[in-house]
This record gives C-alpha cells, structure tokens and sequence, in this order.
C-alpha cells in the first residue's frame, strides 16, 4: 500500500519537477478550461495531468522542460475528456475546428514566460479580492467559477442584470488596477 | 458585437448559434486576436479561481437589512414553521405515528468499539468516534475504506464526503473519475478522484508545522502562528490530493505531507487596499424633465449624470430622433432608461466592460408576424373634426378599384416569393387594405414597395386640396385695403391683416422658432388700394417669410433656401414702399 520511495537523489529532483509543474497549476487550469468550459472537468483533468507528472517525472528532460512537458501531458488528458464528453452525449459536441483554433491560440500565445507571470498576477488578485466587499465577490464567483449568467444572478441578488453587469464590470477594473499597482509596487521594491 | 463580447460569450459557453464561425474566423486570420483570447482565458481563470477562495473570507456585509426587512424575515420564518408544525400535526393525527423515513446506509463498520461494533452498518449523517486506544475501520457504501484513530471523530453526511471533527482518519477512496471524494476538517477540504491519504486536525503546538508544501497566508509573520488553535496535516500515500482552505489550494503529492492553518488570517490581505465595489452608477438619483426630447439628447443626459458610456447600435436610425416626454423625480439612472428606452421603442444593454449599448431588438430572423397595409382611406372621415376635408373619404375615391388585389400579386412575385404558403407567410387582399403575415425582413421588403405608391396617391390628394383652398382664399385675399406700418412689428402687421380678412393665417411655429425670425422685426410698408394678399406678401418678403395654401388656410412659413432662416432683406422697391429710419418712431 504505500508508495515506492525513490533513491534521495532522484527524489530530490522529482520533488524539484513535482514542484515545478505545480506552479503552473493556474496555467494549466486556464489550459484545460479553454476547450471543456467546465471548472470541475478541468480541475480533474489537471490533478490527471500531475499524476501523470508524479509517475513519470523520470520522461521529463530538465526543471527548464516542465512546462511544455506538462502541458504536453494536459493535451493528451483534454482530447480524451473531449472523446468521453462526446462519447456520453447524444448532443451535438462543439465544433471540432474552432477547438483546435483555441488550442492554436494557447499554444502560441502561453508559454512559459507567461505561464510564470500569470502565477505572480493570481497571487497578486488574490490578495487584491480580500479587500473586495461580499456582493462583489458572490457575483464574481458566480459569474466566473459556477457559470452563472447576469440575469440569473440579477434574480438571486435582487438587482437589475445591467446593474449586475455593470457592477462586474467595475469591480474587474479595479482589480485590474489594483493588480498592475501591485505588481509595479513589488517589481520595484526587488 | 466586438472582439472581446465573442471572447468572454465562448469562455462563459454562451456562444450563441451562428457566432462559432465568426469566431473561427476571427482566431484563424488574426494572430492579435489570438492573444487576445488567450489574455481573456487567462483573466477569466483568476477571476474565477479567486473568487472562489474569497467567498471563503468572512466579510463585510453590504448593506444592513432595515429593520422592517428583518422584521418580515422574522415573520416569514414564524409562519413557516407555524403552517410545518400544522403539516406535521395533521399527519400525525391521520396516520396516528409519523412514517420512519427510508434511511439509506453510508456504510459498514469492519472493526470498531463503543456505539458501532463490527457488522454493523450505519446510515449516512451517523458521528462515528474511536474511543482512545481503540481504532475503527470502515467500508463507505462507494467502495472506500475508512479507518480513525484512539480519540478521532467523524461523520459521513453524504456519500462520498465526511467531515473529520477531532483526531486523524485515513482514507483509501475508491477511483471514481465522475465524483471527487472530499474530507472536510476545520476549514480544509482534502479531494481525491481515487488516491490515500490521512488526515489530522491537532493543536498547532503538537504539530511539525512545516512540511514540504503549506497552505498558509503569504506573508503572514511567524509570531502570528501563535494565536491559532487548529492546524489540519494532509499526507498523501498514494495519488495526488488536492487541498484546499480559504487562502489557496496546494497539491500534494504522495510521500508528503501539507499541513493547512485555516484560521490565520492573510496579513498581506488585511493590508491590501480596500477594492470595494462602488455603487452601481446605474442606481444614482437622477431627476430631470424632457419636453419633446430627442432620445439621444435624452441618453446623453444619463450619460453625462453617470458617467456611462452610451453607444448607439445599427438599428437605432431615425428612432434615435424620436422626440419624448418624461419627467422624473429622484428615479434611479437604471430606471430612467428603462422608461427612456421604452418611450422610444429602443432597448438597452449594458456590456460587461461598462458601455451601454442600445438598440432596436431585431425580430428573430424567422419569426412570421401579421402586418396591415392600406393607403389612409380607413382613417377618419368628414364627420370627424380630425378630418373636415374628408381625406379618408377621398383617398378612396382616387383609389381603382381592385388596386389591393394588383398590389398583392405584385407583393407576391417580388417579395420573398418562395416563403407565401410557406411557414405561415400569407397574402391576402380585401377592399380596405392587405393583410401580410411575414417575417421582419419581408414587411420591410413590402414596406418598400408601398411607401412610395402610398405617398404618390396621398401627394396627389395634397395638391388637389391646395388648390381649392387656393380657389377659396384668393377672393377673400383680394380685398383692397390702405396700409400704414411705420416699423411696425411683424407680429403686429400679420395680425392687422388676419382682423380684415376671412381667411385664417397660420403661422408655422418652426418659422418663428430658434430665433429664425424676430415676431417684433420692423415692418415698414405706405400702400394705398393694395389687395389684403398682396400687402401679406410684402410684410412676409422682408421677414424672410413666405406664404402657401395649405389645409383650407393661408399658412406662413420659411422662405425658399434660407433653411427656416430669413435672407437678408431685400431693399423695397415701387412708389408703394419708403423705407424709413429707425428713429421715426
């Protein structure tokens, strides 16, 4: 039952990889998203992809490839949900070549660096969110991770859905600005 | 609909039918675009995933509900357990004992001590304790293993979840890719698809605090560890657990162990700026009054008092000029263009960057509606004061007979003429008019076939009005009279001809409006034995002014080419005009 323990070398440079492909989590959940659309389908298939990362670490050629290698991984494990979603529905699946326009986009567009800079910006939003008061962060929440639409949520809070929409779209302003301040704030104290 | 609209509707799986293959070709031919997409998925994920964590924050709340509100909370809850205590008393009466509920097993005790022995199964929501120094080991209803340790206590609410209260449990859940397994303890959630794992909620000062992965608030100092009470320790033996408390999720992996202090309060946090969500400008107090408003000047009002942006859409055109009257006293900006937007037959939509977008709601493309044509001849008659030159009357009169029929089978050839008995589209031709049942785009195919006739025949009825009323008035204007105006005002002068004439002048409001013309301009004119039409002419000429038969009267309106404004003023000429100094008089 438990786990076969590697020599303190090698686990010393699996933690290193294991690490390393964690740090991209946000990454590769915006990755896995892109495609499924489903918050929960995505997290899975990223735990998926970091099981893979535990048992295989050994394929991985430097802490320098983990990225690509991971998300090489994250691929394989989105096209099989994307065969099972099918595969489970009768109902006509998405359109299979504007899938792969979205792959294509990620593809050239998140790379490693971007990859390293999205980590440093949720970390900063986070800390920007905990300032934000509980209507703003119920709407966020139900808008971004449960999927709810504006007139849904217009109808739970008691507003209009323009008001709702607005009101979205103040409170994602001023986190942009409060991040970017932040960001700046500790680039220049390094 | 712009770029980022299409982006943020097919990141929220709204992406309506039709748009995929705009967006194809939006991502396909632009590599600007791309980036931009994979900007808005970026973003989309942090909003998400933060916001996720933050409603685990406690918070302040928005607004206090009034008292009444809580009053009428107090009140519903009251009469809600009034009318289930009523429920339950009449069931009971009836049936004389309160049915069991089915009680579903969340699992099976393999071995145990105390209130659960070996064998014996317990229902989901049952505390299962290990008294210390014992241990308990149990089979959950999913095929997962469960054991807890001498003091530990825990329940199963639901399957494939159980709250861990005290002490440690370790877990061997069964793989199911479709139904995450999740442990809940002291504000950390520990999930698995299908892995091993234990997990530990202890005092902080028993517990090897650092382990080589933490879930803890960035920054937080390490004297502040001091004040928290619980600590929960996750360590995984098999498999990838995911673990969660309200500062982040961490993974780990097996062979180690992540120890989650829920309590601690983020510092960074605390100190961060306070983003607190401004109050909608939507529902700012606005109080104002359109009088025959244009809706855009209207718009702009709201704009300018919110500081919203306003764009117009395509299908706004004339709509936009529809003038509207409104008066409103501390209304919401929201409301305010609601009633603005519905007065003008407009609707609004606020987009999630902050603009508001209206515009005509389009029809759906095949929704077929009924639609009536005729040329004016059903409206009111000469009985009806609304319309003492009998236009309906006439209009009929200058209409062939079987015109509607013809005009029909024209509509039929030319508009759309694969849909007529198709879809509910249908012609019908009856002795007052057509009846059309068509789509949107059909009824403005059909429009633009009628418009054109019907102005023809309603022009040709104009001229033959004005005519007669030229024939009327013209005697009544022929009158000889003997005119004095020494810098008279206009207004003055119009209304010494209108005492000794009959006939009525109508002085038309946008002539006069704006400043175009002064009613007191100087009106200069010596003429003896002039007819009345005649004087009229001359007193108008140097305003500016012209006059026309119009409607069974003498109508006063702009002159020719000045676009409503007067021409410079032309020097009198004859031995009947003398021109006199302002000082005369």
């Amino acid at each position: 039952m438990e786990a076969e323990m590697p020599e303190p070398e090698a686990a010393g440079q699996r933690d290193r990889i294991v690490k390393a492909a964690f740090g991209y989590r946000d990454a590769l959940l915006a990755q896995a998203y892109a495609p499924l659309r489903d918050w929960p389908a995505a997290e899975d298939i990223v735990q998926d992809a970091f099981l893979v990362v535990m048992d295989k670490w050994r394929d991985c050629r430097g802490e320098g490839e983990v990225f690509p290698w991971v998300r090489r991984i994250l691929q394989l494990k989105v096209l099989e949900a994307l065969r099972a979603r099918r595969g489970a529905s009768s109902a006509e699946g998405e359109d299979p070549e504007l899938l792969a326009m979205v792959d294509r986009a990620v593809e050239e567009h998140l790379d490693r660096k971007r990859a390293e800079e999205h980590g440093a910006m949720r970390r900063a939003l986070q800390e920007c969110m905990a300032g934000l008061d509980r209507l703003a962060v119920a709407l966020l929440a139900g808008f971004y991770w449960r999927g709810r639409s504006c007139e849904a949520l217009a109808a739970a809070h008691g507003k209009s859905p323009n008001a709702v929409r607005l009101l979205l779209s103040r409170v994602r302003a001023r986190l942009r600005e409060c991040v970017r301040r932040r960001l700046a704030g500790s680039e220049g104290g390094r | 609909v712009s770029r980022a609209d299409r982006f943020e509707r097919y990141l929220a799986g709204a992406l309506a039918a039709g748009e995929a293959g705009e967006l194809k070709r939006l991502l396909g031919a632009d590599a600007a675009a791309r980036a931009g997409f994979v900007e808005a998925l970026l973003e989309w994920q942090m909003l998400a995933d933060a916001a996720r964590q933050a409603e685990a924050l406690p918070r302040p709340a928005g607004r206090r509900p009034g008292r009444a509100a809580a009053w009428a909370v107090a009140a519903a809850a009251l009469l809600l357990a009034g009318v289930a205590a009523w429920g339950l008393f009449r069931k009971r009466d009836r049936a004389g004992t309160v049915p069991p509920p089915p009680v579903e097993m969340a699992g099976r005790i393999l071995e145990g001590a105390g209130r659960y022995r070996a064998g014996q199964e317990f229902p989901y929501g049952a505390e299962l304790a290990a008294a210390g120094g014992e241990k308990l080991a149990a089979e959950l209803a999913d095929g997962s293993a469960l054991w807890l340790s001498g003091g530990a206590r825990a329940a199963v609410p639901r399957r494939r979840e159980v709250r861990l209260a005290a002490g440690e449990l370790r877990l061997r859940c069964q793989a199911d890719q479709a139904n995450r397994f999740a442990i809940y303890a002291e504000g950390t959630t520990a999930a698995a698809v299908g892995t091993e794992f234990s997990v530990k909620v202890e005092e902080e000062d028993s517990a090897d605090v650092l382990g080589p992965l933490t879930v803890e608030p960035p920054d937080s100092p390490r004297e502040d560890r001091k004040m928290r009470s619980k600590l929960v320790t996750v360590v995984v033996i098999a498999g990838v657990v995911m673990v969660s408390n309200r500062h982040g999720t961490e993974l780990a992996a097996a062979g180690e162990k992540l120890v989650s202090r829920p309590e601690a309060r983020p510092a960074a946090a605390e100190a961060a700026e306070a983003v607190n969500a401004p109050e909608s400008p939507l529902e700012k107090k606005l109080s104002f009054e359109f009088r025959e408003k244009p809706v855009k000047d209207a718009l702009d009002f709201v704009a300018k008092e919110t500081g919203v942006r306003i764009a117009y859409g395509e299908r706004v055109g004339p709509s936009g000029q529809a003038p509207i009257t409104l008066k409103m006293n501390r209304a919401t900006a929201s409301l305010a263009l609601d009633w603005i937007c519905k007065l003008a037959g407009v609707d609004y939509y606020v987009k999630l960057e902050g603009d508001i977008l209206v515009d005509v709601p389009p029809p759906p493309a095949d929704l077929v509606y009924l639609g009536g044509y005729d040329f004016g001849e059903n409206g009111v008659d000469e009985e009806n004061p609304r319309d003492p030159k009998g236009r309906a009357r006439r209009l009929k009169e200058l209409l062939k007979p079987g015109e509607y029929a013809r005009l029909a089978e024209t509509i039929r050839a030319k508009v759309r003429p694969e849909s007529w008995g198709q879809k509910g589209c249908a012609i019908q031709a009856r002795d007052n008019g057509l009846t059309v049942y068509q789509t949107f785009a059909g009824h403005q195919a059909i429009r633009a076939i009628f418009d054109p006739l019907r102005a023809e025949l309603t022009g040709k009825l104009n001229r033959q009005i004005t005519e007669e009323t030229r024939q009327a008035l013209e005697p009544k204007l022929a009158r000889k009279v003997t005119v004095e105006f020494a810098a008279r005002p206009l207004v003055e002068c119009i209304r010494w001809l209108q005492e000794r004439t009959e006939a009525n002048l109508i002085a038309n409001p946008a002539a006069f409006g704006e400043g175009r013309v002064d009613p007191n301009l100087p009106i200069t004119l010596s003429a003896k034995d002039i007819s009345l039409g005649e004087a009229l002419d001359k007193v108008l000429e140097q305003a500016g002014l012209r006059r026309e038969f119009r409607n069974g009267a003498v109508f006063i309106t702009a002159g020719e080419g000045a676009g409503g404004k007067p021409p410079a003023k032309p020097a009198p000429s004859g031995s009947q005009v003398r021109k006199q100094p302002a000082e005369v008089f």
